[in-house]
């Protein structure tokens, strides 16, 4: 028994050494492991969101920012009665449009603590849901949490250049460029908690401050970004584009985009929402609904409505490219504007005829005048005497070769030969801007340092990004680059192209008042398989004298019968130009010309004086008829408001006697039958109105002159109606005869 | 003091015949001379004549080996004195049950606090049955262990209408039904059944000795060995009944170190762990259920979303977290609600994290000290009785102690056995100083003197 009892103690004792020793190994050895599981059990981090940079326009109008939101949770582990589940889950459903079956399986989830019901409610809706946690106490059930959401004001303008915010950060544009930047550093809230997430007592408490993310001031001006997207739309429809329409609005001395545009601004609040072009094309697909291929589809479209065509998309330029080899040559010395060069339709280059747009040549001419024309074998031949080394130097140097570093996602990078296949062909061709690829960015952006005296600059939309505080963090004002061609040969060149918009093919670009230089261009699409496929485009520096602005619009496949970039994009150019300068506080200058055939905006002159009126409107170089015996105005035609062309334009005014009690009649109203003048030179058309007694307003090309070529494109009161003589009848002028 | 009197207040005939004696650490011997105190002979079994050889050859053993008091059969040779309590045991008691104390109040107050709404809801209450404990202890320290033996079968008989009433009556907690209830109070009988059986069998080997040293080995095997593990095993299959796995693991443990003790024979000791081993391994090896609990023991981290490996997981991570000096009494950061009742089973847990290694090699090293001391007074017991008793008690709080601490530190697989004067519970501390007692009882008669 003796013998036993040690026996016994002994095994308790070897047990006991042998506990100590795992615990030994628990405390000790393991001991950082253990202590790290039990942190994480404790230390809870609660994140502070960083607030996001908000995006300006450089008016500093909000382009994206945050709404404050919230998100309503529950806690089903704390709704203990089934009574109680079943009237959260009902009033939760009213008051959040949710399903109520969703809500009650939400609810009955055992041991859970958070049960998200909806996010991003609004303040109204939140309201309500406090009122029901206050009304049956339900601060242990129901939770509000505060979030914040991205609200883009603008909706839909500059959609693809803003960008949209989706769960994980910036999904396209500024958004994504600057995802970063914009995001800043989320904060932490390190507290210890107990198994059931109530704060306990410890040493851990850790508080990060968020670094609220910087905002961006973007060179963006929405209102001219408005007035592009406008005559972007315009020309869309008009010229029933099939591969969308973009443009852009560039300061040619810093780079600033000042408006940059591709047609079908989606609203980026709703952005997978498709536009209604590409919800008609998703819808007559024929694919079936939610099957894999409609689905794919779908999201292509997606992709395709985010994408900014104006970075992301390239293009041959086509003639506006002529700006860059007569710069070569003016550079080089090679051509003059005034050296004579022949142009017989077509010009053979390495044994290949390559033909100019008009088959019957443009002839003998100066070179100035072969540009106004948009001439290739004038091109083709300043490139020859060029050379490829030279002109692949100075191709490389206006940045064709490289990406133009603009800060928006996605920059395609230009489609070109290499030098080592750069010979004469390839440099012919080259010259008038086909068998190579750019974007819509680096063309604008080598034409900005023609306007701008050579000087290569870095397009960017962001300015500066400021903290929260508003301090400048980064300046990103452009600098240039380098200095490509001399200042010298900027100025002939923006006076060539301004003659070029008075008698060349860039007619429809022309802007009473200021000073336009313009290129025109139609390329072909080589890499499309139906060959009548074009790009027509139009870039315009202005104002010629001192440029400001540069803009160009590309068209994509118009589809009209007419796809020359000279009628498909310079009108709407010139709208922006004039505009944009307008807006710009840049002052009219007029010719004597552009004097006498500007419209007169008829003012309301009922209640007036005969005499006071009749003086007012004839100082203004109208001419006035008054009908009717009376001192004082008591109607007028045309109607107050109402713009009119002040040649052969009359503005009847009727006239009484207010001492008479009774007003005569409005006598002499006489009707005339409207004839049909679509087609016809606007100079013959003005004739057969006015004949008639109409007022005339013209739109579109004011370079309507006898002999611009300028044919009215529409008329706004239809051929065969009635109209009473005096009425303004508006025609919009445009030059069709433009083919480059 | 009020123990240090040594009155035997004479509760029993028996003891009334005896006279007092006082404890004073010196030895009898001086202390008869000095006061002239009479000895007094006292045969252990009344009615039971020792035969004269065994006698002598008894005697002749203890001679051989001066203090040896096994098979102790003193009959007109020894004197039976009753003295004082052991000191030592009743100090290391102590130590224990205030240690113990303190980590509740330190484990539960969290939970309390959150569950109870009051954070001394468990120290209040375990010093309540701390002291009526203690106050059992010291009551049945002074009951002379012949007495308790008179009253083990009853006590047995008991206890075992008790379990089977657990099985009509009892209040079932998770898939188990161990414990009834009586309204302010509940208790679990198979706590009740732990001192019955030890004393049951401290009761058999005691009545059975002959046929258990008799010669033949079959005989031997029988009654030492055969009989006595049948006794366990009806407990055992008793306890199982409630589902009570834990609770049945450990009333085999007990049986098998009384028996062990007691003199079964080695050579089925041999047979029956091989067997089990076997039995183990086969069971493991060939169902999935086993295999399951199996690497839920060895991985615990892949299971973590049960509530037992989730609670095994959070001891070891209490435990580990301790390093050497722990994080300091009453910093447990496990015990805010990460293990669940700390207070209970995995008390150890937190005192591993608060205390450290120098906290749990402390508690280890107090248990080590509790069995020897539990085993010394066993060795000094004056007959079988006492001596199994004591050895089966000892037996039964170091069983639980150690594999507690190894449930808590993932050695074995979890399953519910609580520390014993650690873990919060009213009843079962309350029985527990009730076996304290039983051991101080019988501690009273460490001294066996020549005639």
């Amino acid at each position: 028994m003796y013998v036993r009892t040690i026996v016994l103690f002994v095994v308790f004792a070897m047990v006991a050494v042998f506990l100590g020793g795992r615990l030994f190994n628990l405390q000790i050895l393991e001991y950082d492991k253990y202590l790290g599981k039990v942190l994480d059990n404790l230390l809870q981090v609660s994140v502070i969101k960083a607030q996001r940079g908000t995006i300006y326009d450089r008016n500093m109008q909000k382009l994206a920012a945050n709404v404050t939101t919230y998100r309503v949770f529950i806690s089903p582990v704390d709704i203990k009665e089934e009574e109680d589940r079943v009237r959260i889950s009902k009033e939760l459903s009213k008051i959040l449009d949710v399903d109520y079956d969703t809500v009650y399986e939400k609810a009955s989830k055992p041991n859970r603590k958070d049960e998200t019901i909806k996010e991003h409610v609004d303040k109204e809706t939140a309201d309500k849901v406090r009122a029901l946690i206050d009304k049956y106490d339900y601060t242990r059930q129901i939770y509000l949490q505060t979030t914040s959401k991205r609200y883009y004001p603008f909706e839909n303008s500059a959609a693809q250049v803003i960008g949209y915010m989706g769960t994980d950060g910036g999904l396209f544009g500024l958004e994504l460029q600057y995802n970063e930047l914009l995001t800043g550093t989320d904060g932490k809230y390190i507290t210890a908690r107990n198994a059931k997430s109530e704060s306990m007592p410890s040493k851990y408490d850790v508080k990060i401050d968020p670094e609220n993310g910087y905002s961006l001031v973007t060179t963006l001006d929405m209102n001219i970004q408005a007035v592009l997207e406008n005559q972007l739309q315009l020309t869309y429809k008009e010229n029933m584009a099939g591969n969308n329409v973009c443009g852009i609005v560039m300061d040619v001395h810093t780079g600033a985009v000042l408006a940059m545009a591709t047609n079908w601004g989606f609203d980026l609040n709703t952005p997978y929402t498709l536009v209604d072009d590409y919800a008609d094309e998703l819808k007559f697909s024929g694919l079936e609904q939610g099957s894999e291929e409609y689905n794919e589809l779908k999201w292509e479209l997606i992709y395709s409505m985010w994408r900014n065509k104006c970075v992301s998309e390239t293009y041959e330029p086509g003639s506006t490219f002529k700006i860059i080899t007569s710069a070569i040559g003016l550079e080089t010395g090679v051509v003059s504007q005034d050296s004579v060069l022949v142009c017989t339709g077509k010009q053979t280059v390495g044994g290949v005829d390559i033909s100019c747009h008009k088959k019957t040549g443009h002839g003998e001419g100066s070179f100035s005048y072969l540009l106004q024309q948009s001439c290739n074998p004038a091109m083709m031949q300043t490139a020859a005497r060029i050379g490829t080394e030279t002109f692949w130097k100075y191709f490389e140097e206006f940045g064709y070769l490289d990406k133009t570093g603009i800060d928006l996602p996605g920059e395609a990078a230009g489609i070109n030969h290499t030098f080592s296949g750069f010979h004469s062909v390839e440099m012919a061709t080259s010259s008038f801007g086909q068998t190579f690829k750019t974007t819509p960015i680096q063309q604008i952006t080598a034409i900005c340092s023609i306007a701008n005296g050579g000087y290569v600059v870095t397009p960017h939309v962001v300015e500066s990004l400021i903290d929260s505080d508003g301090n400048v963090v980064i300046d990103n004002s452009g600098e240039s680059k380098r200095q490509v061609v001399s200042a010298e040969v900027c100025e002939t060149l923006a006076e060539i192209l301004e003659g070029g918009v008075i008698e060349g093919v860039a007619r429809n670009a022309y802007v009473a008042g200021y000073r336009v230089a313009a290129k025109t261009g139609t390329s072909e699409k080589r890499d499309a398989e139906d060959e009548t496929l074009r790009v027509g485009s139009t870039v315009a520096f202005a104002p010629a004298d001192d440029p400001r602005i540069a803009v160009l619009i590309v068209v994509d496949e118009p589809g009209g019968p007419v796809k020359s970039g000279g009628t498909v994009a310079a009108p709407y150019v010139a709208a922006v130009v004039d505009q944009t300068l307008q807006y710009l506080n840049v002052g009219k200058v007029y010719t004597d010309e552009e004097l006498a055939t500007m419209s007169f905006l008829v003012d309301d002159y009922a209640g007036k004086e005969v005499a006071k009126a009749l003086t007012e409107i004839e100082t203004a170089g109208v001419t006035c008829k008054v009908i009717g015996q009376g001192s004082t105005v008591y109607s007028q035609l045309p109607l107050a408001g109402e713009q009119m062309s002040k040649t052969d334009g009359v503005v009847y005014l009727y006239a009484y006697d207010p001492e008479l009690e009774e007003r005569p009649p409005v006598t002499e109203n006489k009707y005339e039958t409207v004839p049909d003048v679509t087609g016809m030179k606007v100079s013959a058309a003005i004739m057969i109105l006015t004949d008639k007694g109409f007022n005339i307003h013209i739109t579109g090309s004011l370079n309507y002159a006898e002999g611009s070529g300028a044919q009215v494109g529409e008329q706004s009161v239809p051929a065969g109606s009635a109209l009473q003589v005096g009425s303004v009848i508006t025609i919009k002028s445009i030059h069709t005869d433009v083919s480059d | 003091m009020f123990f240090n009197k040594g009155t035997g207040d004479g509760k029993s005939s028996a003891d009334k015949k005896k006279k007092k004696i006082k404890r004073t650490g010196k030895t009898l011997e001086v202390l008869l001379d000095e006061k002239k105190l009479k000895r007094i002979p006292e045969p252990i079994k009344a009615g039971e004549q020792p035969e004269k050889k065994e006698k002598a050859s008894l005697f002749k053993r203890r001679k051989k080996r001066a203090s040896a008091s096994e098979y102790a059969e003193p009959g007109a040779d020894v004197y039976r004195e009753k003295g004082a309590i052991d000191r030592p045991m009743l100090v290391i008691i102590l130590l224990l049950i205030c240690f113990g104390s303190i980590m509740v109040f330190s484990a539960s107050y969290a939970y309390a606090l959150d569950d109870m709404g009051d954070s001394y809801y468990f120290i209040k209450r375990q010093i309540f049955f701390a002291a009526v404990g203690i106050a059992v202890m010291l009551f049945v320290s002074r009951v002379d262990y012949r007495l308790i033996r008179t009253f083990t079968p009853a006590y047995f008989g008991v206890a075992v209408l008790l379990l089977l009433a657990v099985l009509v009556l009892g209040v079932a907690e998770g898939e188990a039904v161990r414990w009834i209830d009586l309204g302010p109070f509940s208790f679990q009988p198979s706590e009740i059944m732990k001192l019955g059986m030890v004393l049951m069998l401290a009761y058999y080997y005691s009545a059975t000795e002959k046929q258990v040293r008799a010669k033949g080995f079959w005989k031997s095997s029988l009654f030492g060995t055969f009989l006595p593990i049948s006794i366990v095993g009806a407990v055992c299959v008793l306890i199982a009944l409630e589902k009570h796995i834990s609770g049945t693991i450990i009333m085999f443990g007990i049986g098998m170190m009384v028996i062990f003790v007691a003199g079964g024979k080695l050579l089925w000791f041999g047979l029956a762990s091989g067997a089990f081993v076997a039995a183990v391994t086969a069971i493991i090896t060939m169902t999935d259920y086993a295999t399951k609990r199996l690497d839920i023991w060895l991985h615990p981290e892949n299971y973590s979303a049960q509530s037992e490996v989730w609670q095994t997981l959070q001891g070891l991570y209490a435990v580990g977290s301790g390093g050497f000096f722990g994080v300091g009494l009453g910093n447990s950061r496990q015990k805010h609600l990460f293990v669940s009742q700390p207070q209970n089973d995995f008390i150890f847990a937190i005192v591993g994290e608060e205390l450290g290694l120098i906290g749990t090699t402390l508690v280890l090293a107090l248990f080590v000290v509790f069995i020897w001391r539990c085993l010394v007074i066993a060795k000094r017991a004056p007959d079988t009785f006492s001596k199994l008793a004591v050895t089966g008690i000892a037996a039964k709080v170091g069983i639980q102690a150690f594999l507690n601490i190894a449930v808590v530190t993932n050695t074995i697989p979890n399953t519910g056995i609580s520390l014993p004067f650690f873990s919060y519970g009213g009843t079962a501390l309350i029985i527990l100083f009730l076996e304290m007692g039983v051991v101080l009882s019988i501690s009273r008669y460490s001294y066996l003197q020549k005639r």
